[in-house]
């Protein structure tokens, strides 16, 4: 994802550094001292160098200032690192002119965290990315859990997401952002012959989150049928505009038609309850999936768990799916009063574990 | 306390990295404590000094810059007015034992060129005099710190703990709770 230059002099922490962010997809580049540093930079320029304060023959803060005086090396962000954590260590490594400061008593997920942040979203996402959130049963809370995962990658990525409701008729994504669409899917495909992204854009409604959403359709009359045109198109042409394009696939996707858009998605998020008509449905969805030529590699399964009691425990689940569940979203009694208020649960109780759950969801998304 | 391993917790075992203030200068440094724990081996009457390594000296003027440093060192116990720790572990000897019951106190301290308040953790009948004479300990364990030069207040220094020591401390105040 990005490349990022790591100097400390302790090769103990290094080693753990190079591990964390390797495992986070980044290409790491090593240097033991301030010096040797500078020498790397030479070499190869990186998107972002983390640098310790205490090393020998140059301090990072010395480091800091001759990397920032430099035209080449100037706009790197980098973040200081140290075991020395006082606020006056900060204000100093700032002024040397660091991006930011962390305590080396902080665990490598946060220092990792702290890096996604702070690379250009350019290096974050390799490419746009389509993903499809879709269930066989009905209930299992698909258009809640996309709406929210597009909202996490919004503010957190601050880039251009856009939602596609392609539910055939009485999608409910615009309620749960609280929009009043005033086009819809159906319309954009069949607006016009000359199917581009420009002529697509008008169709959309932007969310004060910074998600897009394509509408499922207003009224029965002009419902999404299977041989809507350029369909097939829907999911190259928006990933040439978006960073991230979620779509609301529901019950659409097996059938003949619109199957064919499964194979275009880079993730397909399959979204099960902990009951067991829900693993029926995943084990069905799983072969629909197989037979139409989606790698394993490109489905997660989430379990949402939308019932307070009786559910079914995780372990039971991935040994019903026979594969590995990626995240698990814990009940959330206000998640029927975001949806009611049009509230997204992301954003009016940010701090709800759901909410917490899917943020967490969403940015291994980023993968 | 946290059970995700930090990045300090990467360096190699036994050795404690901690900020050393005397009346006039900041020390970050390690000590190799190998399997002790630091405020054991400040307790440690064998011997008065203790031995740093890679130190990075700074003024208590301005404690942000770094104006030397050095690879070795020792410092007089006697000398250290105070260290600030990332961590509680180092400040708890391994030879006290750990009781649920210790009930945490608000202090206030003074020592030459600092102010330190936190929290105290005390167990059974309080009485002040008790806390300077009770243990062996020649350092006070000092929780949730922040330590201040009266002379330049706008710097202070804050950890999850901080040993003090004992003889050099000047006024100490205590709550009866927190």
């Amino acid at each position: 994802m990005a490349n990022i230059l790591v100097i400390d002099d302790d090769r103990d922490i290094l080693r753990l550094l190079e591990f964390a962010l390797t495992r986070a997809g980044h290409d790491v580049l090593i240097a033991t001292d301030g010096k040797q540093g500078l020498a790397e930079l030479e070499v190869e320029k990186p998107d972002l160098i983390v640098a310790d304060v205490m090393m020998p023959s140059m301090t990072g803060y010395d480091f800091c200032k001759q990397v920032r005086a430099k035209p080449a090396t100037a706009d790197i962000p980098i973040i200081i690192f140290s075991a020395r954590f006082q606020p006056v260590d900060k204000q100093t490594a700032l002024q040397a002119g660091a991006t930011d400061y962390l305590p080396k008593s902080i665990s490598p997920d946060v220092l990792v965290k702290r890096i996604t942040e702070l690379l250009p979203a350019e290096t974050v996402a390799v490419s746009n990315t389509a993903i499809g959130f879709l269930s066989l049963r009905g209930g299992t809370g698909v258009t809640s859990l996309a709406v929210n995962s597009a909202i996490a990658l919004a503010i957190t990525q601050k880039t251009d997401t856009a939602i596609v409701d392609l539910t055939h008729l009485g999608g409910h994504a615009a309620l749960m952002l609280g929009l009043r669409p005033t086009s819809s899917v159906s319309r954009a495909l069949s607006a016009s012959n000359n199917f581009t992204l420009e002529s697509i854009r008008p169709h959309f409604i932007k969310h004060k989150s910074g998600v897009q959403l394509l509408a499922s359709s207003l009224d029965y009359e002009e419902q999404l049928s299977s041989d809507t045109n350029h369909l097939e198109q829907l999911a190259p042409t928006l990933k040439s505009g978006f960073a991230f394009t979620i779509f609301d696939l529901s019950k659409i996707a097996f059938e003949a038609q619109s199957a064919r858009i499964l194979p275009q998605l880079d993730r397909i998020i399959l979204v099960l309850s902990p009951d067991v008509p829900s693993l029926q449905s995943t084990a069905l969805a799983l072969q629909g999936l197989t037979r139409l030529g989606v790698s394993d590699n490109r489905i997660s399964l989430v379990v949402n768990q939308v019932i307070s009691q009786h559910a079914l425990p995780l372990e039971t689940i991935q040994k019903a799916v026979k594969r590995p569940i990626a995240a698990k979203i814990p009940f959330e009694p206000d998640m029927i009063k975001a949806v009611n208020s049009g509230q997204p649960l992301l954003l009016s109780s940010p701090k709800s574990a759901a909410a917490a759950a899917i943020a967490r969801f969403a940015s291994t998304l980023l993968n | 306390m946290s059970s995700v391993r930090s990045i300090s917790q990467g360096t190699s075992p036994g050795r404690v990295t901690a900020d050393f203030f005397t009346d006039s200068h900041r020390f970050s440094a390690s000590v190799v404590v190998y399997k002790r724990r630091l405020i054991d081996v400040l307790a440690d009457r064998m011997t008065n000094y203790l031995d740093l390594v890679d130190i990075y000296v700074s003024r208590n003027n301005n404690p942000g810059e770094i104006v030397a440093t050095y690879h070795r060192g020792a410092l007089v116990k006697q000398e250290i007015n105070l260290i600030v720790l990332p961590s509680e572990t180092q400040a708890i000897s391994k030879e006290r034992f750990y009781s649920p019951t210790r009930t945490p106190r608000p202090i206030f301290i003074t020592v030459p060129f600092f102010e330190i308040r936190g929290l105290f953790q005390w167990m059974g009948d309080f009485d002040v005099k008790k806390i300077l004479t009770a243990e062996t300990q020649k350092f006070l364990p000092i929780l949730e710190v922040n330590a201040a030069n009266p002379f330049f207040p706008e710097v202070s220094f804050q950890g999850p703990t901080a040993l003090v020591n004992k003889s050099k401390i000047q006024t100490l105040c205590i709550n009866d709770s927190k």
